[in-house]
């Protein structure tokens, strides 16, 4: 194996894991973002702390995502598979990054707004819903494509 | 992407009770001196330095009565050297420029002429076009403080109350647009301190007790002297 082919599988490998790698890498920033902001304002009321919780939590489904994306990305790397496996598995890992850390800031944001009118509850989720949307259509697309990758 | 600077004090935001949309919304503040210090303590050690650096300027409390415009000038051009962030010195400048202002229109009124070069009187970028439009009831600088020419009006017919609330509103406003900006970083926590102050002054102001004060104050000045007045029996 030549030094190319070495990096190739390499990085290979890498874009298998980077779902999951870069899923959970956003996830620890988004909910900690969340959990801060959670933290903050059951400090400052007496109910409605599982709301709070609850929304904080949020992020973490990105990291779902990646373990179900790595799952389905793993399989032999040779030189066919490679090139599919970094694109698919990098591009997914970043936008599921990015995903998991702006939807920590929308749920911090949702908490917030909670706190201040509990009646908008519901409405005040819908940007981190929207967030977690674009997520979705990665992994689906990300499941969709990778079947055209070889399996040997 | 990571943005830890924006999100630092997520916690702290959250753990700050809402104030009122509007300064003259609330008829007291949602929570005391004491309990803001508690909460405050959150803050890291030179981010409480600076907050302590701008409250020191921008709150009358904190400025001893016998102060001059060059001592004032001074502290300004000190805590602006000691402030670490651009939006927290852009915060300070735009608050030191609109006291500069009401200044100048207060100075205008005691029909004083236009500040020399060489005066120490106020702050900002303001100064310049103060002294070349000196008789322009804006200053020229309309365009960039729409409140000015309200301002002026109040002051030139007397409306003392008028101008406060206006005053109020405009530094309210300008807050407000400016956390807009912040949500969970230290800037947010800066302005909501400085929203806090507004609406604890706004709210410790009592028209009857000081009314009455005043009749009080009055009478014990002028003693017995105040029949001198009275009219004369037939």
């Amino acid at each position: 194996m030549n030094e190319v082919d070495a990096l190739t599988v390499g990085l290979a490998w890498a874009g298998i894991f980077a779902p999951l790698a870069l899923g959970a890498f956003g996830s620890v920033i988004g909910c900690a973002i969340a959990g801060q902001a959670a933290i903050g304002a059951m400090l400052d009321v007496e109910t409605g702390f599982a709301r709070y919780i609850g929304v904080s939590v949020m992020p973490s489904s990105q990291t779902i995502y990646g373990i179900v994306a790595t799952f389905t990305l793993n399989r032999t790397v040779t030189a066919e598979t490679a090139g599919g496996l970094i694109g698919l598995g990098f591009l997914a890992g970043i936008v599921l990054a990015a995903s998991a850390i702006w939807q920590g800031h929308c749920c911090a944001s949702a908490i917030q707004a909670t706190k201040v009118k509990p009646e908008m509850f519901g409405l005040s989720l819908a940007p981190a819903a929207v967030v977690e949307g674009f997520a979705v259509f990665i992994f689906v697309f990300l499941l969709v494509l990778s079947a055209d990758i070889p399996q040997l | 992407m990571i943005s830890h600077a924006s999100c630092r004090y997520a916690m702290l935001v959250c753990y700050l009770p809402p104030l009122p949309p509007h300064p003259f919304a609330g008829k007291s503040t949602p929570l005391s001196r004491l309990q803001l210090d508690r909460r405050l303590a959150l803050l890291e050690p030179e981010d409480a330095r600076d907050l302590a650096t701008l409250e020191e300027i921008v709150h009358w409390e904190h400025i001893p009565l016998a102060s001059t415009d060059e001592n004032l000038a001074l502290r300004a051009r000190d805590a602006l050297t000691r402030l670490r962030t651009p939006a927290l010195r852009e915060m300070l400048i735009w608050r030191l420029e609109l006291r500069t202002l009401v200044g100048a229109l207060r100075r205008r009124r005691l029909g004083l002429s236009a500040p020399t070069v060489k005066e120490t009187w106020g702050w900002g970028g303001c100064l310049d076009s103060v002294r070349r439009h000196w008789e322009r009831s804006d200053f020229n600088l309309g365009h960039r403080y729409p409140w000015l020419a309200v301002a002026e009006r109040h002051l030139m017919q007397g409306e003392h109350t008028a101008l406060e609330n206006l005053l109020f509103t405009t530094v309210w406003e300008h807050y407000v647009r400016l956390a807009w900006k912040h949500h969970f970083d230290f800037e947010a926590v800066v302005l909501y301190v400085l929203r806090w102050h507004l609406l604890d002054r706004l709210t410790r102001y009592a028209p009857a007790a000081a009314s009455q004060r005043f009749g009080e104050l009055l009478a014990q000045g002028l003693g017995g002297q105040d029949r001198l007045f009275t009219a004369p029996s037939p």
